[in-house]
């Protein structure tokens, strides 16, 4: 090995939060670059001691076997709820819900919203791929207009279902939460960006801000039916501009 | 030389994300099969590795890991 004979060192290696384990995930999945982000984050942080995820149900429903710490599963779409009661008991632990689009705007949207409005101090990182993955591919709340999923097999019609719903605009009429930002992994620059967002919500949390939202544009390319890079640059083409990345909310005080 | 990625074959699963993300293209995938039954993801120059990292942050399976040589 050419490696032994000289100096070096790691520039870039498994975060300590990352347990060394193969994912269940299909290639090019969003979740496992966010996972990442996530590790590292806490690593640098320095709480994984402290931290408690909460798994939602969907893809990533088994988080907490993937990172190296402790994890809580809630029932479909309650994981603000649980997020709530966990943070509540234990003020000093770091809370953070991971959701998909389906536990968080579909079955949850009532549970999202009044955590939010509660401003309750943890932090919700909010994964849209447009659809339902772990079931198969059903269309979403965030399912874009004429995009074809199992259950609209002629395009999503938005007179027939309404149109997708933002939700980092609905969260950013409510007076309460701190932060609200929505990034992309479409591409390494705005993985950096994403990593900065879910630093600053983190960071949030740790202060006692408050609440923090961060919805993060990913791809589902088995349920799309594209490749890994051909789902990243539809992302680029045809949800960007529907879901306008960038900062909706950074209240410091 | 000023670094190269270090790619753990056996855990890719073949997604080609590093192929898009490389800014000087020394990404590609393999013309064999590893366990898991897909191509790999491979280093063709590691002479023109830059160090950026990208291929690593992009990466969803923590395939590959990024090594600097030091001088002197």
């Amino acid at each position: 090995m050419e490696t032994k004979t000289k100096n070096y060192k790691y520039v870039y290696n498994r975060p300590e939060s990352l347990v060394d384990k193969q994912t269940h995930y299909c290639p090019g999945c969003g979740h496992g670059i966010v996972h990442k982000l996530l590790a590292e984050i806490l690593d640098e942080f320095g709480v994984r001691e402290r931290a408690i995820v909460v798994a939602p149900v969907g893809c990533s429903v088994l988080i907490y076997d993937y990172m190296n710490i402790d994890g809580c599963e809630s029932a479909h779409g309650r994981a603000p709820a649980v997020a709530t009661g966990l943070k509540r008991v234990n003020p000093d632990s770091i809370v953070i819900s991971y959701q998909g689009d389906g536990d968080l705007l579909a079955i949850g949207t009532a549970e999202t919203i009044h955590a939010a409005n509660r401003g309750e101090n943890f932090t919700t990182i909010f994964i849209n791929n447009a659809i339902y993955g772990m079931t198969g591919g059903q269309m979403a709340p965030t399912t874009m207009v004429g995009q074809i999923t199992a259950t609209t097999p002629y395009g999503r019609d938005p007179m027939d279902v309404g149109f997708p719903i933002r939700g980092c605009e609905l969260i950013n009429s409510l007076e309460r939460p701190v932060f609200i930002e929505r990034c992309s992994i479409h591409d390494f620059k705005n993985t950096l960006k994403t990593k900065k967002a879910i630093k600053k919500g983190i960071k949030n949390q740790i202060e006692g801000k408050g609440y923090s939202f961060i919805e993060i544009l990913s791809t589902c390319p088995t349920n799309w039916g594209m490749k890994p890079q051909a789902a990243a640059d539809w992302v680029k083409d045809a949800m960007v501009p529907y879901y306008p990345l960038g900062n909706f909310r950074d209240r410091q005080e | 030389m000023r670094g190269k990625p270090i790619i753990n074959i056996d855990k890719c699963k073949g997604c080609e994300l590093c192929n898009g993300v490389c800014p000087v293209n020394i990404m590609s995938m393999s013309k064999t099969f590893n366990k898991q039954g897909v191509p790999y993801s491979v280093c063709i120059d590691e002479e023109k590795c830059t160090v950026c990292r990208a291929c690593a942050i992009i990466c969803p399976d923590m395939v590959i890991e990024v090594i600097k040589y030091e001088q002197g």
